[in-house]
């Protein structure tokens, strides 16, 4: 067993010492940088896809609006409370699915 | 640079695209890789760059698919030797021995004659054992690699790898004895 382990080191030193290690080359990044794919177009949004979405914010506008009015009116009962947590889901449902992957399109 | 860093630029790849984390990951790697490259092709210098960036771009093609599980520099390893496997398959094999002098000079080894002389003993005697094998022992006593991530980055199961290893270690020491 221990000479198995030192045949093995001094291969390993033999061949560390003196294979040749690859040639410097400053440009090597730069060549494999410049044949990377070019960034994808972002895709056009069709207009019926622009009005949808404007529909769905003025639509979680209108939640808000219609849920901070029930508040003010009828104070803090369970159903206001209901209400606003639906509301609050709605519009975190909607980011997630939505504002987070047109972020990630554009940066 | 420690795992966390190179965990963080791998995230920034797959998530943002961010080309100058990729760039900083090349860098980090493309000593090792060419030099592994290098010595598996019997020192063919034009080949081993095109290898080389071809394992970087299928790299950055595939970042997303890589789940962490091994280590990046054993999945990069990997896309290396399938290159080197398929370009192997489309071109007819050459006496990978045989290059290593002309290699040698083209790629500026030498700091005397004697070195180069025993470069080329070592780098001859490696060109001699079959690619598996050669690729089997560059990966582990060159890279210093272990064996379960060698059967990962070769595909071959752990019997295999070892009795490569065992096959490659009397082949060498038979060489060394009769030359």
């Amino acid at each position: 067993m221990k000479k198995a382990k030192d045949t093995d080191k001094n291969i390993r030193e033999l061949m560390q010492k003196q294979l040749p290690g690859a040639p410097v080359d400053p440009w090597f990044v730069k060549k494999v940088m410049n044949r990377l794919p070019d960034k994808p177009a972002r895709r056009k949004k069709s207009l019926a896809e622009v009005v949808c979405y404007i529909i769905g914010i003025l639509g979680i506008f209108a939640a808000w609006g219609y849920s901070l009015h029930m508040t003010l009116n009828q104070g803090l009962t369970v159903q206001t409370v209901v209400i606003s947590a639906i509301v609050l889901l709605l519009t975190l449902f909607c980011i997630g699915i939505f504002a987070v992957p047109a972020l990630r399109q554009s940066l | 640079m420690s795992k966390l860093e190179e965990m963080k630029l791998l995230a920034l790849c797959a998530a943002t695209d961010n080309r100058e984390a990729f760039s900083r990951l090349v860098e980090l790697h493309q000593d090792a890789l060419r030099r592994f490259l290098l010595n598996l092709t019997g020192g063919n210098a034009s080949l081993v760059d095109d290898l080389a960036q071809e394992t970087f771009l299928k790299a950055w093609i595939g970042v997303r698919s890589f789940k962490g599980m091994s280590g990046f520099r054993t999945w990069l390893f990997r896309i290396a030797v399938n290159e080197f496997v398929s370009n192997r398959r489309k071109q007819a094999p050459e006496p990978l021995g045989g290059e290593w002098p002309q290699h040698l000079s083209e790629i500026g080894i030498g700091g005397g004659q004697q070195q180069s002389e025993d470069s080329l003993d070592v780098a001859t005697a490696l060109g001699a054992l079959p690619a598996d094998e050669r690729m089997v022992i560059l990966l582990f006593y060159l890279e210093d690699i272990p064996i379960k991530k060698i059967c990962k980055i070769t595909g071959m199961p752990e019997g295999t790898v070892k009795s490569h290893l065992s096959r490659g270690r009397t082949h060498l020491a038979r060489f060394f004895k009769n030359n």
